[in-house]
């Protein structure tokens, strides 16, 4: 299988849902291919930006309206 | 697999204190816009609240908020015409995609990326090139660490197309960043 059928199936192989040999062929061609192994890398260090630092709350205000809205029980 | 209980109101307060943030913050990833982001969780509420009664519970109510945040988010963004006409999600990997997969690789060390105080602003900043979708999807998978049947039931699409629109989005922003982070400019 080329680059492009293997990558396409990354997300499968992350979710652990890709057949057995493909998962094989899919580990062996990152150990062996430069390309593929740093857009594998570049890909998991995009994930690790996405867990620093804070993440919006949602406004106080907001919160406040919503739970008013609750409580009359009008939508 | 259960309805909202026998306090539908409480139910729904339950799910305002504990999935509030992450609800707006899924309007804010797809509108990109703080005041849309606040009138679609508004709404939804709205929503919620009216047809709580009815809700039987083929997902957990918290999923069912999400669904109707999403929704909501997707009409207003195309009622206020901010991303009109909205691009379309092929539901399928294709070329373009194997394109952008060989997109040049971030030269910078990781931990450089990592320690930046731009990094974030850039990862912002390149959210604006995918599509709400993408956004939708990589918000809860990559951001809320949220698994794949989990953001699939949230957005009411398939666990295969939530595999293909978070690929899409990933190897977008890769190539968007690229410059920034020390590949060629694609």
């Amino acid at each position: 299988m080329s680059c492009d059928d293997l990558l396409r199936r990354l997300t499968e192989y992350e979710d652990g849902v890709l057949p057995a040999d493909l998962c094989g062929m899919l580990e062996a061609h990152l150990r062996d291919c430069v390309p593929c192994a740093e857009l594998r890398r570049d890909l998991e260090l995009l994930s690790g930006m996405c867990r620093e630092g804070p993440q919006p709350a949602m406004p106080e205000e907001l919160r406040q309206r919503l739970r008013a809205l609750i409580r009359s029980g009008s939508g | 697999m259960e309805g909202p209980g026998p306090d539908p109101k409480a139910a729904l307060a339950a799910v305002l204190e504990t999935d509030g943030d992450r609800l707006y913050r899924l309007a804010l990833r797809v509108t990109r816009d703080p005041g849309l982001a606040e009138d679609a969780v508004q709404e939804a509420f709205a929503s919620a609240l009216a047809g709580v009664s009815s809700f039987r519970g083929e997902a957990r109510l918290g999923t069912w908020l999400h669904r109707i945040v999403y929704t909501k988010a997707i009409d207003l963004l195309r009622q206020r015409a901010r991303e009109a006409p909205l691009e379309d999600d092929v539901a399928e990997l294709g070329p373009e995609d194997d394109r952008l997969a060989h997109s040049p690789s971030w030269s910078r060390p990781p931990d450089d990326i990592l320690a930046s105080a731009e990094t974030r602003a850039a990862l912002e900043e390149a959210m604006g090139g995918l599509t709400p979708l993408q956004r939708a999807v990589f918000e809860l998978r990559e951001m809320e660490g949220r698994t794949t049947e989990e953001t699939s039931a949230a957005l009411g699409v398939s666990a295969g197309a939530v595999r293909v629109h978070l690929h899409r989005a990933r190897l977008r922003l890769r190539a968007r960043l690229a410059p920034r982070f020390g590949g060629a400019r694609v």
